[in-house]
């Protein structure tokens, strides 16, 4: 099986059954993965940062940057090769903290928030997610059977 | 042995860094060195020379004519990113083992040693500081002692996560509390026996302590933030990385909101992807 890798701010969609998708190392940010059984289409989202208000100029670049520019993307993306939104499964991964009360450190709080915001707005239910504490993730999207694998440092490889 | 000479004796064995390296560092101590007397101590190394020409003539700067010589590479690179390159090339080799101790494969910690140099020199630019020759790196050492620590943290590995986990301890207070030293002191240790300038040594010791812009250098504070900041995105955190304790002086001082912190990270983000390319690392961080 060949393994296509996910860059931070980036996002891959695929429906070659004979991939793994896999994005390395989620921290504060949030890793989309979406797949439908049916057409055995899938695809994962790594975005970094919540709002591209921030900068629509790099958002218009780099759209996987953002929550609210890249999820669209992802599910755009994904119904060109036949994904449909009534069967797709979805699973939220990563949005974890480093030790820090003041908020200033809160982007895995915030990325998650908007994820849920944006998918609940768009009638999108969350299948599973592994989101939160203070681990490092690496998720790996198996295209043939949609099996969605979560890794970290020091822990067992667990399937969501 | 005890746990002490045998860290010690690690130490010995860590290879150094490279003696020109060190020269330029102390150089650089002075802010009006002319950089053509820096070029006089480069040459001496042929291997940093030689990466040095072959970044110039690679294709992302798409030259005709061949550079040659360091004079041409400095008038294509700009004195101090030159200068950013010859430290990077320097630790390259240094950095890109894997540390199984703090769960980090191949490249990941010098893809997080790039990473935090770039974005302290980021902060550095955001903040309209003058040019810092420390921060960049103090950036790329910082962690320079989990090298000489991967072994004993490897044999600890399960305590030190347990106390971690279990009882709320940041990374670096537990890997102290069990080893008796962390990776700040032995990696200050080390830049001395180097003999390293102080300014870099200090940004070694204290990266992981509660720094303020009231009482240390400047360059310690944005090594400290851009550290959390890269183990935030995951960026060479390994097992423990998150268990990272940001200043709370340090963020509060400067007085950012969240929001402009994000604005930082993704300005910082396509900075790294170029630094990434003029050194020839992968562009997913690990080898
Ligand atoms: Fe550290
Ligand atoms: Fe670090």
């Amino acid at each position: 099986m060949r393994q296509r890798i996910v860059g931070i701010a980036e996002m891959q969609v695929s429906d070659d059954i004979n991939e793994v998708l896999v994005t390395y190392s989620l921290g504060s940010c949030i890793g989309v993965v979406i797949y439908d059984p049916e057409a055995r289409v899938g695809g994962i989202l790594h975005y970094m940062l919540p709002d591209s208000s921030l900068d629509p100029h790099k958002a218009a670049e780099k759209p996987a940057m953002f929550a609210d520019t890249g999820i669209p993307l992802l599910f755009k993306t994904a119904y060109g090769l036949g994904l449909e939104k009534r069967r797709a499964k979805v699973v939220l991964v990563g949005g974890a903290q480093v030790l820090d009360d003041s908020g200033y450190f809160n982007i895995g709080k915030r990325n998650y928030a908007m994820a849920r915001k944006i998918l609940w707005k768009n009638n999108v239910l969350v299948d599973a997610e592994d989101v939160g504490g203070r681990i490092n993730r690496t998720v790996f999207l198996e295209l043939a059977t949609g099996r969605t694998l979560v890794k970290s440092p020091g822990r067992e490889m667990r399937e969501l | 042995m005890s746990l002490n000479d045998k860290i010690l004796d690690t130490m010995d064995r860590i290879r150094p860094f490279p003696q020109v390296v060190v020269k330029v560092l102390h150089l650089l101590e002075d802010p009006d060195i002319p950089a053509s007397r820096i070029m006089e101590v480069v040459r001496y190394d042929p291997v940093i020379t030689m990466r040095l020409l072959q970044v110039c003539n690679s294709a992302l700067f798409g030259l005709k004519r061949r550079v040659e010589s360091l004079q041409q590479a400095m008038i294509i690179l700009g004195s101090q990113a030159m200068m950013r390159l010859i430290v990077a090339f320097g630790a390259l080799d240094l950095l890109k083992d894997p540390l199984p101790g703090y769960g980090l494969e191949r490249g990941e910690l010098l893809d997080h040693s790039v990473a935090c140099a770039t974005l302290s020199q980021s902060l550095l630019k955001e903040l309209n500081f003058p040019e810092d020759h420390a921060v960049f790196t103090g950036a790329i050492l910082h962690d320079v002692g989990k090298l000489v620590l991967n072994e004993y943290a490897g044999e600890q590995y399960w305590e030190i996560s347990r106390m971690v986990d279990e009882e709320g301890q940041s990374a670096i207070e537990a890997e102290r509390a069990v080893l008796g030293v962390d990776h700040a002191q032995i990696g200050a240790q080390l830049a001395q026996r180097w003999n390293l300038p102080q300014s870099i040594v200090l940004v070694i010791l204290k990266h992981h302590e509660s720094v303020s812009p009231e009482r240390d250098p400047l360059a310690v504070c944005l090594v400290h933030l851009a550290n959390v900041m890269c183990v935030q995105l995951g960026i060479g955190a390994g097992t423990r990385g998150l268990a990272s304790r940001p200043s709370q002086d340090l963020v509060q001082s400067l007085g950012w909101s969240p929001k402009k912190l994000d604005a930082c990270l993704s300005a910082f983000w396509c900075e790294l992807e170029r630094a990434r390319s003029l050194l020839n690392l992968p562009s997913e961080g690990r080898a």
